[in-house]
């Protein structure tokens, strides 16, 4: 049977629904015959709630949109946006992709 | 949205394309940075930076992905770039040893979670998650935030951080027990037994 390290690496990264049937049957069963198992994956979810509920209330007034709309039809802060982001250089690529190819320090 | 028409029309100074844009992913966009931990004018001016470079950006999207992801790319770069500035990267402690601690040899519990009264605690575990959450790398942080709160695909924020599934995976394993471990430390879900 799948051990409680593997079960709680599958149900904190987010693969447990991916697994193939017969892993994601054994991980019910484990489940079903773990407390301690039951528990954590109680925990992983009321973290995600939590986060979600406090991001959610802490930006409940919103951005002012029209700021925003202003911003992007000004060329000259079009261009100081871009600044450091090497878009101009990322021909064919996302901003991730380039973001990627940097070194990893953050 | 993420027609090759939009970039045309975006790369053109449309400015009834670029308010739809604004008007759909303005609140996605300004949440993610509030929740990075971003003040609210902080949050605001990255807002409007991230639109505004992806304003300009336009020309190379061409519909190559959807507006979302080229969106929360930027202002991936953007928080990483505001961090690097502010010299406020910090590790709170390292976590993976605290998780690992808890697993005997055989792979089960040695020292297993607690049930937490949810309900009762809440509230507080509110108020603490977010110096939980600002002491994590801004990878880390993205890559929770864009899943449990803007609900983004496991492709999706792959793309935005410029990672395969497999290593999202293994960013959002650490993250969920970064945090968990950080607020059991803080006295929640029964930390302690």
């Amino acid at each position: 049977m799948i051990s409680c390290r593997e079960l709680a690496r599958l149900q904190a990264s987010g693969e447990l629904a991916h697994q193939p049937f017969l892993q994601r049957l054994s991980a019910r069963f484990h489940l079903w015959m773990c407390k301690p198992c039951r528990q954590y994956g109680d925990q992983i979810r009321e973290l995600g709630k939590v986060v979600r509920d406090g991001v959610r209330e802490a930006s409940s007034d919103g951005p002012c949109k029209e700021s925003i709309i202003q911003a992007c039809l000004c060329p000259e802060r079009r261009a100081e946006a871009c600044k450091g982001l090497e878009i101009e250089r990322a021909e064919g690529e996302s901003p991730a992709t380039v973001a990627a190819a940097r070194p990893k320090n953050s | 949205m993420g027609s090759p028409d939009l970039a045309g029309r975006i790369r053109a100074g449309d400015e009834v394309a670029i308010r739809a844009v604004v008007e759909t992913y303005a609140d996605q966009v300004y949440r993610t940075a509030r929740g990075s931990g971003m003040g609210v004018e902080a949050a605001e001016d990255v807002t409007q930076n991230t639109f505004a470079a992806f304003v300009e950006s336009a020309p190379r999207f061409e519909g190559r992905s959807h507006v979302r992801t080229w969106l929360f790319g930027i202002l991936y770069r953007k928080l990483a770039e505001a961090r690097r500035e502010n010299h406020r990267e910090r590790w709170v402690e390292p976590m993976e040893e605290a998780v690992e601690q808890r697993f005997l040899a055989n792979g089960r519990w040695g020292r297993p979670p607690q049930r937490a009264d949810a309900r009762a605690q809440a509230q507080e575990a509110r108020r603490e998650i977010g110096s939980c959450l600002e002491g994590q790398p801004i990878r880390y942080r993205m890559a929770f935030l864009l899943r449990e709160v803007e609900g983004l695909t496991t492709e999706e924020i792959a793309k935005v951080l410029g990672v395969t599934p497999n290593h999202l995976g293994v960013l959002l394993y650490r993250v969920r027990n970064r945090l968990r471990e950080c607020l059991e430390s803080k006295g929640f879900g029964g930390g302690g037994s």
